[in-house]
């Protein structure tokens, strides 16, 4: 029978309180660890990068990726959110790694509430700094005094709505992604072709595509959270 | 106290839509996990690769104002060269002007010099003239007596009677004077 249930290999208890150790924490391990094991390489090689030297392989992957990342963050947020750029940048690396590695076999991390939540709240926290940070007065009038100050728990759950709804999309996205492609594994003669193209639309594309969603909306809000 | 995992004491699954406190919880090391995951890739990732690009992006700016800088000083080089190039044609002009001013006073005085010359040369010219006529008048003059005292002794030696010499001498002595006027006539 077919379960979409998240495997739990163990438990971790620490404060008082039982941390599973589930499939999704082994799955964002093993993103984690590719993420990092990329990085600490082009740490390594990047001490011997000289700037006046054309950049070739790797070195202009990497300068590509980040200064594509620095064009495309600065056309959509606020110059003073800059110093953001690079959390976006590791919140999107993680999400499209985590989205994709669908194609491998393993369960992606972001098919668990359980991790696009935490992501979400990040994301509402920081709205909350930028908000506090650039412009305190005029962002808590925006939220308890704007239009009048009755609309002001309404204006509360938008706030709170946004976490919810953010983490949402992308859970359900990956979700039914992952669901319709081990639906369609689990029809014989089918599963001999069929997925390879459905594989490249749901965890490549869609993947990709909920990676930018996820970080354009989570930049955005922050952005005019920061702005007056 | 509870052992570190409880393989045995936990659930082997987690349903997708279990919404409940341990979601909750399992959020919180998925949520650290990534703050850290954040961390590394700022710190081993992103910062370096910043590093070259800003390095590249001050290389690239030094040189445009190298660039820039060169730019302007080979303009002023060229307007300093442009302004030279134009004493050059004035300073040239006026040296022109020079020459041919004194080219016009050496050609003034070297006609004036040939001029006197010229007179100079002329005049001992008509000096010698003079001089050579002088000396021609006086060898005719001396001839006409050589000529007369030849025929007078021929005559003499005839010897006529002293009348006939007288008349002779006479005749001798008119033509004489009539061969001086003519001379004298002749070479003014």
């Amino acid at each position: 029978m077919l379960s979409f249930d998240v495997n739990v290999f163990g438990a971790l208890e620490l404060f008082g309180f039982e941390f599973l150790i589930t499939e999704t924490t082994v799955n964002t391990w093993i993103v984690m660890g590719l993420l990092i094991l990329f990085a600490v390489i082009v740490r390594i090689k990047s001490s011997s990068w000289n700037p006046s030297d054309k950049p070739k392989g790797l070195q202009n992957l990497v300068e590509m990726m980040v200064d594509g990342w620095e064009g495309f963050y600065g056309s959509n947020a606020n110059k003073t959110v800059m110093y953001l750029a690079p959390w976006f940048f590791a919140l999107f690396a993680f999400l499209f790694v985590s989205n994709v590695i669908g194609v491998t076999g393993l369960r992606p991390p972001t098919a668990d509430w359980g991790m696009t939540f935490p992501l979400a709240l990040s994301t509402f926290f920081l709205i909350q700094f930028a908000g506090i940070r650039h412009r305190a007065k005029s962002y808590l009038r925006g939220i308890f005094l704007e239009p009048v100050f009755v609309f002001a728990p309404l204006n509360v759950i938008g706030e709170l709505a946004r976490p919810i709804s953010l983490s949402f999309r992308l859970f359900g996205n990956i979700l039914g992604g992952m669901i319709l492609m081990s639906l369609l594994y689990a029809v014989p003669i089918v599963n001999i072709a069929i997925p390879v193209p459905l594989h490249i639309f749901f965890d490549i594309a869609v993947g990709a595509l909920q990676a930018v969603i996820f970080t354009m909306l989570s930049l955005t809000f922050v952005s005019l959270a920061a702005e007056d | 106290m509870n052992p570190l995992f409880l393989l045995s004491a936990t659930p082997e699954s987690r349903g997708i839509l279990n919404l409940d406190m341990q979601n909750f919880i399992d959020g919180i090391p998925n949520l650290l996990n990534f703050i850290l995951l954040a961390i590394l890739l700022t710190w081993l990732l992103y910062k370096p690769v910043k590093k070259v690009l800003q390095a590249r992006a001050d290389r690239v700016e030094g040189d445009m104002k190298d660039a820039a800088q060169n730019k302007a000083t080979a303009a002023e080089l060229k307007t300093q060269y442009e302004q030279k190039v134009k004493d050059i044609e004035v300073e040239r002009a006026a040296i022109l002007e020079e020459a041919r001013k004194l080219a016009s006073e050496n050609r003034d005085k070297i006609l004036e010099t040939a001029k006197a010359d010229a007179a100079e040369v002329k005049s001992r010219a008509e000096r010698d003239i003079a001089t050579e006529k002088e000396q021609l008048k006086g060898a005719v003059h001396q001839a006409i007596i050589d000529i007369s005292t030849d025929m007078a002794a021929k005559l003499i030696s005839a010897t006529i009677d002293k009348t006939a010499h007288d008349k002779l001498f006479s005749e001798a002595m008119t033509e004489l004077e009539a061969t001086t006027a003519f001379a004298e006539s002749a070479t003014a």
